[in-house]
């Protein structure tokens, strides 16, 4: 037995013991609301000489879970854009301009004109059709090259991002190969759950506590001390567009084409994905149709009787084709030479605009299997179908992220009210060691006071 | 499974959210009537709602064809009524002057009555159409179908129209070797013939021409009939449009227009989701407040 002085060890520790306690969860308390932050547990432990003692306090984690959550960030980053950039471009393509809509009303005014060879209005009629395809197909153009080069500016900002994840995880690692501190484990989790929803990839803590942080296709990003940087750089061999790469001292590694999950990649499959096929598909129906009906009208008279112009003004390749459609100026100053007739025919002859009305019903696009208006339906619905799946695979991805962070939660999330409890249970315990303190010093006291 | 306040509060918050959008998007679809706005709402509906959309309007185009045409042709078939009327007076003349009772005098005075309906006949043969074509010129519309001896100035080709989809032609208006007797001869000068053969008095030539009024207004009678033949071929496909059309229309809607009925029962619903969800959370934010 220690005796009286003994007693007030024991008060004392399990004062401090409670203080300790009372501290941590104050600490879990305030933290209730901070994204990432793991409760922690303050380890009491009863001890036969000094009655009880603090062990370490510990974070409430699940490191299997943990890399689960990260796979899933990756995961949703990349369903999140992919499925946004698509939406915002179908938006684009469908709702400001009606593609096919404008394609058969050409056909529709070749077909009137046919009817009215003659007529100035149906000529005039013609040409304000064809501008308006032109228009339209300037329009989407343009809105798939904007979604495309919009990608690449996000691509920079997600760079960035990425590069300070990296660089956070790195640091946190410095910091906690000095002090073991929980707060800077869960700001290292956090920092490489943003660069997992970024870059995807996964993390493991190696044996030194240090955590590294590793692509699917090998690229270490984080390795203790020291982070990668991100870098964006023009590829000339992608029209121009940005490749990524991890740039470590001497080495580069190009990560465009090797990501699999993560924002990046999602904006990868995106622009050089759907986008780009988007931008082909359309190219390629304006330069077809182009030439369809410049092959017709060429072999075809104007009022002039003259044969052998375009409509439109011809094209060299379909790259670039949509945007680079016009309208033959000289048709547009005089609509009397839209050759709606034969040569050596009078000027009501129609056939010049039989023959153009009736290259709506032939299956001269999309590699001679559909007709133009067909075409670009299925080029508006291949980018419909697209963002479904997108929006799909989002939903799916969010729905396994909400159960992930559901089992985080339950595991590592802060209860206020079990957090009110265990103060209340600390403080008692606090209050019971002052009382034994107390006591023991009374006790004390009418010793002293015997003697 | 151990749920946190904060857990619960962004649970809720989401089914609130996710209310939200809902009653958004279903108001958004009573509002505007369009189900599928976008393809990536139902790919396929939106397709065949394309489709049809399209074909509405190319049938549109053939509506205004058949319209148009229709108008030419009528302008066609006036002008051979003309013709008829014209020629059967001219028959009657001859018919009158080749008799013996009728003195040269007679026949000078019928001879003026022929030259005015040989100008009849011209005018009707060189009817034009709203942008001043020759109707019965051929693909030659800006010439003259007939000079003033009834010489035809046109030519032998009849301009095709397309009526329906897949091409569908037809063949529009009739040209001037529709008025040619069973012998290919030109009807048009015969008036005027008859006319200098009153006023010189030939009486030979007056009874031969008997004979060949007879085949003009034969040949007449047929240039109306296949008038008539045409008139009722661009009805039929102009009833074949409009019934394709009002089916179209019904794809349209059953694709990408909402049902009226569907999406207000879809809002109601939606509105109802949404309260349930604001009572639940109102609900979850008391539960989870901290007590004093």
């Amino acid at each position: 037995m220690a005796g009286l002085l003994g007693a007030f060890e024991l008060g004392a520790n399990a004062l401090f013991a409670q203080n300790e306690a009372i501290s941590v969860t104050g600490r879990n308390a305030a933290n209730a609301n901070t994204e990432g932050f793991s409760r922690e547990i303050v380890d009491l432990e009863s001890n036969r000489h000094l009655g009880i003692t603090v062990g370490l306090t510990r974070r409430s984690e699940d490191n299997l879970l943990a890399s689960r959550e990260r796979e899933a960030d990756g995961n949703r980053g990349r369903a999140t854009t992919l499925s946004t950039a698509l939406a915002a471009m179908e938006r684009n393509l469908v709702g400001r301009d009606n593609l096919p809509g404008n394609i058969a009303e050409l056909f529709g005014s070749f077909m009137e004109l046919a009817s009215a060879p003659m007529d100035d209005v149906r000529r005039s009629q013609v040409i304000s059709k064809a501008g308006a395809l032109v228009s339209t197909f300037h329009d989407v153009a343009n809105s798939a090259s904007q979604a495309r080069s919009g990608s690449d500016a996000r691509l920079v900002t997600w760079a960035a991002a990425a590069t300070e994840a990296a660089q956070e995880i790195a640091s946190a690692n410095r910091a906690l190969g000095t002090s073991p501190d929980p707060m800077l484990m869960d700001n290292r989790d956090k920092a490489a759950r943003k660069l997992a929803e970024i870059m995807g990839g996964q993390a493991r803590i190696d044996t030194d506590g240090k955590m590294r942080f590793v692509l699917p296709s090998g690229e270490v990003l984080v390795d203790g001390d020291r982070a990668v940087t991100i870098q964006t750089v023009v590829d000339a061999s992608n029209g121009n567009h940005l490749a990524v790469r991890a740039v470590d001292g001497q080495h580069v590694g190009v990560l465009t084409r090797s990501l699999e999950s993560g924002k990046i990649a999602g904006e990868i499959a995106f622009r050089d994905g759907t986008a780009a096929q988007t931008q082909q598909n359309l190219d390629r129906l304006a330069y077809d149709l182009a030439q369809s009906v410049n092959l017709v009208h060429a072999a075809h008279a104007g009022l002039d009787g003259v044969a052998g112009r375009n409509l439109f003004v011809p094209l060299g390749s379909p790259t670039g084709a949509a945007a680079a459609l016009q309208l033959n100026p000289t048709l547009t100053a005089n609509p009397r030479l839209i050759a709606a007739g034969t040569v050596g025919l009078g000027q009501t002859d129609n056939q010049g605009a039989v023959a153009l009305s009736a290259l709506k019903d032939q299956l001269l696009a999309g590699g001679n299997t559909r007709t133009f208006t067909d075409e670009a339906i299925f080029d508006l619905t291949t980018v419909g179908s697209a963002t479904k799946t997108a929006q799909g695979q989002l939903e799916l991805e969010s729905a396994r992220s909400d159960v992930l962070k559901s089992t985080r939660d339950s595991i590592s999330g802060v209860s206020v009210q079990e957090e009110m409890t265990h103060l209340a249970s600390y403080q008692h315990a606090a209050e019971a060691a002052q009382r034994f303190i107390a006591t023991v010093n009374s006790l004390f006291d009418s010793m002293l006071n015997k003697l | 499974m151990r749920v946190t306040e904060v857990r619960m509060v962004e649970l809720v918050t989401k089914a609130l959210e996710r209310a939200r959008d809902r009653a958004a998007e279903t108001g958004n679809v009573v509002s505007t009537g369009v189900r599928a706005d976008v393809p990536s709402v139902d790919p396929t509906a939106w397709q065949d709602g394309m489709r049809a959309k399209v074909r509405t309007a190319l049938s549109e185009h053939h509506g205004s064809t058949i319209g148009r045409t229709k108008d030419a042709l009528a302008g066609q078939e006036g002008a051979l009524e003309t013709l008829m009327q014209a020629f059967i007076r001219a028959h009657e003349i001859a018919l009158g002057a080749a008799n013996g009772s009728m003195n040269a005098q007679d026949r000078g005075t019928s001879a003026r009555e022929a030259q005015a309906l040989h100008g009849t006949a011209l005018v009707a043969g060189n009817t034009r159409g709203p942008n001043g074509e020759y109707l019965f010129s051929g693909s030659l519309g800006q010439s003259q179908a007939y000079d003033s001896t009834g010489a035809y100035n046109g030519d032998a080709q009849t301009e095709q129209v397309e009526v329906g989809e897949m091409g569908q032609l037809a063949p529009g208006l009739l040209n001037g070797t529709a008025l040619r007797d069973v012998n290919g001869v030109n009807v048009m000068g015969l008036i005027g013939q008859l006319a200098t053969d009153l006023s010189t008095n030939n009486l030979a030539s007056i009874s031969a021409s008997l004979s060949r009024f007879n085949d003009a207004i034969d040949a007449l009678a047929r240039a109306r009939t296949q008038v008539g033949a045409r008139m009722s071929a661009f009805d039929s496909a102009d009833e074949a449009r409009r019934s394709l059309q009002l089916h179209l229309q019904e794809t349209y809607s059953k694709t990408i227009s909402a049902d009226p009925v569907a999406a207000a029962s879809d809002l109601a619903q939606a509105k109802n989701a949404l309260e349930a969800s604001q009572a639940v959370a109102q609900q979850i934010v008391t539960i989870t407040r901290p007590q004093a």
